[in-house]
């Protein structure tokens, strides 16, 4: 396994779930212009969050060198993401081996008072599902949508034990493959593209869907990522 | 044991300190971070008054003052690198709090403390044992003498070492240890006829098998030692099921130099190991199995250990041999830079640290 490492240089960090998110929080820095200034990392899911941000916390140069940590998480099924995302940073501030802590944000999508700050967004905001759920939203008014909501009306009585996590990242995935087969320069270049780091790569993720309103609380909580 | 330490103004450290020592302890860093520096400083303070560690003389024959250096000259001695900046003008200070590691209701919580300085005005000094030397020893010079003053809160009597035309002198030759310490470099290696005699006094002491028990990690077909000779000198001859016995030097640096390490440890039981470059010479398949051999060692003949290292997969392989112990008597020490100011300060991890940044695959080494 590749070794992780975070440049120690970088002022304004976005910690993300996983490859997907990466790509997804890439473009959306691109499309802002923001994204010189914001360093985005996988920590490889909910589970390693503790050991992640203990680890960037035992780092000497942290207060010195970090200005704003974001922290992204799926809110899934669980109504307390955000309380699961303190009890990392509350993890982290425990076991440390250096002087600094972390500064603990009053809320979701909110700040901490002092710097370096902190701030979390759960996704979708305030309520359940996945960063594919605020894609799906966001992509209703496609015209194939009605075929991959029939198509998941027709598997859905057939299941025994649907995981709604799943289902979020199966539905952009079934989406995504409906895409290449509307033939375009993309999906010559490959036919076998269903995930969502590839959905925002794509000819037909038009600049102007960023503008859609279910991103807004996601760019709002880049832009004050940056914010002094 | 130590419990925690401090250094100041010593060679690359202008303030360092580590407040949450192990039994084991294992110091990582980017080149240029003090790994070396932080044990030589250690080993300093457990009342060693090794030259070749003070001056930093690798590879001489530089005696631990038990005669004078008449054949150094002055010209090839400095002792600028001891202090921080090469500024001999200021006070090194080197202290630790002491704790035992098994019981640690026994500790008494002394603080122990070293201090190094070179005399401004040596005219100036009251020390019988300084003036008499000056007097005897130097009363014609080409150029006036250097004076290095060594003090410690645990011995009566500082000691002052003379450096002047012809060579180096100390003022004394007894010295009181803390504790019994061994530094052990990969790139050194202890001469054969110390081998011998350590191997005999562990041969005769019974205790041969833990020397076969490590080298077993390496040839499993070993199953005895002894000391033989070979043209007179002795030698440290291995039986490995061959028609005839071989000469541990014919075997892998690896094996020889855990040999020496477990040697050099039995002779300091009670005492403090540091270890420069653990992982030279092994293969990252063995490093786990040769933490399990220290921490029984070190637990079996009450030694803490130092160790450095370059290799992420010892410090995995640490972390592996260690986290199922209850208490979890490792420590990961790392030494970085300060961003802003260059100097140098220590993480230490505890369980959780450790075990934080191995299940990510993060790098630390840096």
């Amino acid at each position: 396994m590749k070794n992780i490492y975070v440049d120690p240089s970088w002022g304004h960090l976005l910690l993300v779930e996983g490859s997907d998110d990466e790509i997804f929080f890439k473009k959306f820095t691109q499309h802002l212009k923001i994204d010189a200034d914001i360093h985005i990392v996988q920590y490889g899911g909910k589970t390693k969050l503790r050991s992640f941000l203990l680890t960037i916390l035992n780092d000497t140069d942290y207060p010195r060198n970090r200005k704003h940590i974001g922290i992204v998480r799926d809110s899934d099924r669980n109504t307390n993401a955000f309380d699961s995302v303190l009890s990392a940073l509350e993890y982290a501030n425990k076991n440390r081996g250096t002087d600094h802590k972390f500064s603990i944000p009053p809320a979701a999508q909110t700040r901490s008072v002092e710097s370096p700050y902190v701030s979390v967004l759960t996704l979708p905001p305030d309520e359940q599902g996945t960063l594919e759920d605020v894609v799906m939203d966001a992509l209703k008014a496609d015209p194939i949508m009605p075929c991959v909501e029939s198509y998941f009306d027709c598997l859905t009585p057939l299941m025994t034990n649907i995981s709604e996590e799943r289902k979020s990242k199966s539905r952009l995935s079934v989406f995504v493959s409906g895409k290449v087969i509307d033939m375009d320069e993309t999906s010559n270049r490959d036919s076998k593209r269903k995930f969502l780091r590839e959905a925002v790569a794509m000819n037909w993720w038009k600049p102007e869907l960023w503008r859609h309103s279910k991103f807004k609380p996601i760019e709002d909580f880049l832009r004050q990522l940056l914010k002094p | 044991m130590y419990k925690s330490f401090r250094v100041k103004n010593f060679r690359c450290f202008k303030d360092l300190q580590i407040n949450d020592l192990g039994r084991v302890n294992l110091i990582a860093g980017k080149n240029n971070t003090g790994k070396t520096a932080l044990m030589e400083a250690m080993y300093i303070l457990t009342g060693s008054r090794d030259l070749k560690t003070l001056l930093r003389r690798a590879n001489s024959s530089m005696p631990r003052f038990r005669r004078d250096i008449e054949e150094e000259s002055r010209t090839t001695i400095s002792w600028s690198t001891i202090f921080s900046d090469l500024d001999s003008s200021k006070l090194v200070e080197i202290s630790a709090s002491d704790l035992d590691i098994h019981d640690r209701s026994k500790g008494n919580g002394s603080t122990y403390a070293v201090e190094i300085s070179q005399l401004q005005d040596i005219s100036a000094t009251d020390d019988k044992a300084l003036i008499e030397l000056l007097e005897r020893r130097f009363d014609s010079f080409d150029q006036p003498p250097k004076v290095l003053k060594l003090a410690s809160n645990f011995e009566a009597q500082d000691m002052y070492l003379v450096l002047h035309d012809r060579g180096m002198r100390p003022t004394h030759f007894r010295f009181k240890q803390l504790y019994p310490a061994n530094m052990s470099n990969a790139r050194e290696k202890a001469h054969s006829r110390e081998n011998s005699r350590r191997f005999d006094r562990i041969q005769k002491s019974k205790r041969l098998d833990v020397l076969i028990e490590t080298l077993q990690v390496f040839e499993p077909e070993l199953t005895d030692l002894r000391l033989g000779t070979n043209d007179a000198l002795h030698v440290i001859e291995a039986e490995m099921g061959l028609p005839e016995l071989v000469t541990l030097n014919n075997l892998g640096d690896g094996m020889n130099r855990m040999l020496e390490l477990m040697l050099a440890m039995y002779e300091i039981r009670g005492g403090v190991m540091f270890i420069d470059e653990i992982e030279n010479g092994l293969h990252y398949t063995i490093h786990k199995k040769i933490w399990q051999l220290i921490d029984e060692v070190s637990k079996q003949w009450d030694i803490q250990i130092f160790a450095t290292t370059h290799s992420y997969e010892m410090i995995q392989a640490a972390h592996e041999a260690f986290k199922d112990e209850d208490p979890y008597e490792f420590r990961f020490h790392r030494l970085n830079r300060r961003s802003d100011t260059g100097e140098i300060e220590a993480v230490t991890y505890n369980k959780a640290g450790v075990d934080a940044f191995t299940s990510i695959n993060y790098e630390v080494r840096g």
